[in-house]
């Protein structure tokens, strides 16, 4: 396959997987996990295995695996969408044209389930203060699907003390709420949730490993599965063991890179965004020469295993970059860009997503002031290439860093 | 065709080479091609039609016939404009860089004081900052989301007043009292304008009105990347005597004069990086296989 060839949102993968990344049998196995993880899924579920539609938070996954329930992103329905999804959302639920795409997507994929008698029904929304998916959710109740969703918990700026104590002990209720959904009542298996979190700390050790071996080859391992290895991250792909091992065999395949990189090729960049569904903007990075190092999704932290399993999740999102405050994702791509030593910085957000959009300003400005460049990015989850324009900015961008 | 004295800037002609090389600049609306050879400099235009490479092949048919060239004496092309991505010349090495670049590059070797640059092409606007020590581009903002603000945008309203997009800006000129336009959706500007002729007001003033209403978006994305003099109207509408009006009464500054027609800038831009990347032995970026090379 030619990238001239590539139409939709999969062939983006086989490409990358088949043409770009053919000398990794890791990256084609990271790539085949992510191709194959809503299917898989899926199909587990038809032949009676347990999984629910999960959000992109993290710290529900450990304990959604620790009930033996797979967990299954489903922003990551998206790659798989047509324009039908899209239409049904705004045409049969009248969802207004500038309404997040990704939502209208999700709920589009949702309607087309509806009606399929062995579909995973059940979805745990945890987005936060995301209005549009709050929404959604109440929309596709009606179609017969079973939802819980969380109260909204928000660590503003400055937040420490007797204040976050109390954060913490209102989200543990929380988990304890999501694990009588989950279960129907069963109590949490602690020293299983244990074993999961020790999991998570070890895989999530192994991606640092990788993401600073990616600082000595930032072209082993290019824009789209860089960004799908932290996608997996979360939620394995549905398959912990099997992504583990493909992390392993990346580490090996990177620790034994004999060819060294001219870092005077490498434009550092740091994506401070989601994944999107546009994946010709990481071929326009990739071709333009950039290489996206840093992240704004990047595992900084490692769950606490000193306390209770629970507390342990609870203390993880408080304390995380994604806690609230726009301020703290500001402070870790700070971090991020020392790290990388960035020329730029890629924001972007969803298209109709005020919560992902509106924040890009503040950061832009802020790091303008420090003489670091950025570009906005507006993604959609439309389906086929993206605009030309985007493509436009985005190699523009990098073209000006060069 | 017109000599490097004649259009380049005094203080950069001796940054050229001899090399011949070729700039296409496939915009959505027409295509631009400029050609140097030796010290001469040929130009050629074209519409876009349905086939950018179509269109790409037109204009190289023409820069090679006014040139008296064949196409193998071509040593390297620049591809730029919506249309680059699927360019191909065969033999000839390609290098594809976008059109914000090769703007840049084009105003710079016509004026090397030029800072700030707005470009106005068929389907985007654009306002780039550029550094004069080397015509790259310091920052750029663009306007994609919406066509108000575009070439297509004045085309339609030029209809709908009964002119050809080059009286439209001429018609604007004569305006005492610019028509009062608020939309700044295309859509609805155009019911606006329907109204306005509904109501009698004049030709001049609803066509200058849409000028001021145009220009009102422009001059948010300089706001954004900041006015620094010399500044230059280059694409496809920069031949509108009535934007270019409207744009300096707007901004209060003059937009400065260049030596060729603004509308090629991009192509000559890409040509004068067609020339550097000749030089620096720069490895074309045309579809190549990808591989793992450190």
């Amino acid at each position: 396959m030619s990238f001239k060839d590539v139409e939709k949102q999969l062939d983006y993968f086989r490409y990358s997987r088949d043409e770009v990344h053919g000398y990794s049998k890791a990256v084609g196995k990271l790539l085949d996990l992510s191709i194959y993880y809503v299917p898989d899924a899926e199909k587990a579920y038809a032949e009676g295995k347990k999984a629910v539609w999960a959000g992109m938070s993290g710290w529900e996954i450990p304990l959604i695996y620790s009930n033996g329930i797979i967990p299954v992103m489903f922003s990551e329905m998206g790659r798989f969408a047509g324009v039908e999804a899209i239409t049904i959302a705004e045409d049969y639920y009248q969802f207004p044209q500038e309404t997040c795409s990704m939502v209208k997507c999700v709920v589009g994929e949702w309607h087309l389930r509806k009606n399929q008698a062995k579909s995973i029904k059940r979805i745990l929304g945890s987005a936060v203060a995301c209005e549009p998916y709050n929404m959604a959710w109440e929309i596709i109740k009606q179609e017969g699907y079973e939802v819980f969703n969380l109260d909204v918990m928000y660590r503003g700026p400055g937040v420490i003390g007797e204040r976050l104590e109390q954060l913490v002990e209102f989200f543990v209720d929380q988990i304890y709420r999501v694990q009588d959904w989950l279960t129907g009542g069963q109590p949490v298996n602690e020293e299983q949730l244990k074993v999961e979190i020790a999991k998570k700390n070890r895989i999530l050790l192994k991606v640092r490993k990788i993401l600073d071996l990616r600082l000595k080859h930032p072209f082993y391992i290019r824009s789209l599965p860089a960004i799908y290895l932290l996608n997996g991250l979360n939620t394995y792909f549905g398959k912990p063991e099997e992504f583990e091992e493909a992390v392993d065999i990346l580490i090996e395949e990177m620790e034994h890179i004999t060819e060294e990189t001219a870092q005077d090729k490498v434009i550092p960049l740091v994506w401070v965004g989601g994944t999107g569904q546009e994946f010709g903007v990481y071929e326009a990075i990739d071709q333009a020469g950039g290489a996206l190092l840093g992240f704004r999704n990047v595992p900084f932290k490692l769950y606490r295993e000193d306390i209770h399993p629970v507390e342990a999740l609870a203390r993880y999102v408080v304390d995380n970059q994604n806690a609230g405050a726009s301020v703290y994702v500001q402070d870790l791509v700070e971090q991020e860009i020392e790290k990388v030593n960035a020329k730029g910085l890629i924001l972007q957000g969803v298209l109709g997503c005020s919560y992902s959009t509106i924040a890009r300003e503040m950061w832009r400005e802020h790091f303008h002031q420090k003489g670091i460049p950025s570009i906005n990015l507006e993604g959609t989850f439309q389906f086929g290439a993206p605009s030309g324009q985007l493509v436009t900015r985005t190699k523009a961008f990098i073209e000006m860093l060069s | 065709m017109k000599k490097f004295q004649e259009v380049i800037d005094d203080s950069l002609i001796g940054e050229l080479s001899h090399d011949t090389v070729i700039g296409v600049d496939i915009g959505s609306r027409t295509g631009k091609a400029v050609l140097l050879d030796g010290d001469n400099i040929y130009t050629a235009i074209v519409p876009t039609g349905v086939y950018a490479q179509e269109t790409a092949d037109k204009l190289l048919g023409k820069l090679l016939k006014e040139a008296q060239l064949e196409k193998q004496q071509i040593q390297f092309m620049v591809g730029t404009g919506y249309g680059r991505v699927i360019l191909d010349f065969g033999n000839i090495p390609l290098q594809i860089i976008t059109e914000i670049s090769c703007h840049a590059m084009g105003a710079h070797y016509l004026n090397a004081n030029v800072q700030t640059i707005v470009d106005i092409g068929g389907q985007d606007s654009k306002a780039i900052r550029v550094d004069p020590r080397n015509g790259k581009v310091v920052e750029f903002i663009m306007n994609d989301k919406c066509a108000a603000g575009t070439g297509i945008f004045l085309e339609k309203v030029a209809n709908l007043l009964d002119l050809s997009v080059e009286k439209f800006g001429q018609e604007a000129l004569k305006a005492v009292n610019p028509s009062d336009i608020s939309s700044q959706c295309v859509v609805f500007a155009e019911s606006e304008v329907i109204s306005l002729k509904a109501r009698g007001e004049k030709r001049e003033d609803i066509a200058a009105g849409i000028h001021v209403a145009t220009i009102r978006r422009i001059k948010n994305l300089i706001n954004r990347i900041g006015l620094q003099p010399d500044l230059i109207f280059s694409g496809g509408v920069s031949n509108n005597a009535g934007m270019k009006k409207a744009l300096e009464d707007m901004v209060g500054y003059p937009v400065s004069p260049v030596k060729l027609d603004a509308i090629y800038a991009g192509a000559l831009g890409g040509a004068i990086l067609a020339q550097k990347a000749l030089l620096s032995n720069a490895v074309p970026t045309g579809y190549k296989e990808n591989k793992y090379v450190s």
